[in-house]
């Protein structure tokens, strides 16, 4: 099928790249595992995509897509609320960074006023 | 030390402070990177001007101001104070006055301890419920929930830590009083409403997003 060649050439890709990526360095040994169980589960799906199929009804789901869609779905959120979190994280960071930085540049002008002042 | 927010205020801030400084000198006045002449407006009137470089939100700049005057050990009362116009200058006096006698850490502006502030029927409503609910969440028991007008010493202008960005700072600041067990006391105030802090206020809309705030945020990080 030209369609598994396609995914499984995609799915290689991503692996390369996820991996070789400089900042795959800090990517934590638990991710990297992860990852790559992900992986051989996708290019097992496609390989055999009956399989998939028997997984949904050993689970109680009717077909392999649902499975999947449900997959999908969970993994989606998990993606949006760690994302959510991580941004308001930065947004602190961001709000007591901008807040050194608006003291500093008060002082400054403070003490060139107080130098103006002076003789 | 006078701390007061301001995000593109410019219309109205450099009566505001001229007022405020004829009474009190030190005003610090926080532009929370406003788009318009606001700091130059401060600065013309005579307040010291820290300018956060973008808009982070009120809580974010009454948090700058109080870390700003932190830095002057001389200061030993803090008060915020609403850049639009609607507080009145002599009701500073009123707050100062339970601090000076060491009767309170925290003393929180009162619409409801008088009558004569001129509200919308809803928003008479809805700032009942947020004193209700405040009541029910925190066990703090305030007449008014959300009022700009504070006054308080240096152990809670160095304990406070404001994090939330926006206008849900005044629901933290009533579970900071929770948490780090200040001692609180309310006192009446006048709050004007005029067109323009009509215009500029926040809109009744925005008690949904104060609720959510409320619920959602944990209950005690420390």
């Amino acid at each position: 099928m030209i369609i598994q060649v396609v995914l499984i050439a995609a799915i290689v890709a991503i692996a390369l790249y996820a991996l070789q990526n400089r900042h795959a360095v800090r990517l934590q040994a638990g991710k990297k595992l992860v990852l790559l169980l992900f992986i051989g589960a996708a290019a097992v799906s496609i390989i055999r995509p009956g399989l998939l199929t028997s997984v949904a009804h050993e689970v109680g789901v009717g077909r392999g897509t649902d499975l999947l869609l449900y997959l999908t779905i969970v993994v989606l959120v998990f993606i949006i609320v760690s994302t959510y979190l991580r941004f308001r994280d930065y947004e602190a960071r961001m709000a007591k960074l901008a807040r050194r930085l608006a003291i500093a540049e008060a002082n400054e002008a403070r003490s060139h006023e107080e130098a103006n002042v002076r003789p | 030390m006078i701390i007061v927010p301001a995000f593109n205020e410019a219309e109205v801030v450099g009566e505001v402070l001229r007022t405020l400084i004829e009474h009190y000198p030190r005003v610090v006045c926080v532009d929370d990177g406003s788009t318009d002449a606001t700091a130059d407006e401060a600065r013309l009137a005579g307040a010291t001007v820290v300018r956060h470089p973008f808009n982070l939100g009120q809580g974010a700049a009454i948090q700058t101001g109080i870390e700003f005057t932190l830095q002057d050990p001389t200061i030993r009362y803090f008060v915020t104070y609403d850049a639009d116009g609607q507080h009145r200058v002599e009701d500073v006096a009123t707050l100062l006055e339970p601090l000076r006698k060491d009767a309170g850490d925290i003393v929180l502006g009162s619409r409801f301890l008088i009558p004569g502030t001129n509200l919308t029927f809803t928003k008479r409503a809805l700032l009942r419920m947020a004193v209700l609910f405040t009541r029910l969440t925190t066990g703090v028991a305030l007449t008014d929930a959300h009022n700009g007008l504070r006054a308080f010493n240096r152990r809670v202008a160095e304990t406070l830590e404001l994090e939330m960005a926006d206008m849900s700072h005044a629901s933290e600041v009533i579970r900071r009083i929770r948490d780090r067990g200040y001692r609180y006391t309310e006192v009446p105030v006048v709050v004007n409403y005029t067109e323009y802090s009509l215009r500029k206020g926040q809109s009744a809309w925005n008690a949904v997003n104060l609720l959510f705030d409320l619920i959602l945020t944990p209950r005690s990080r420390r």
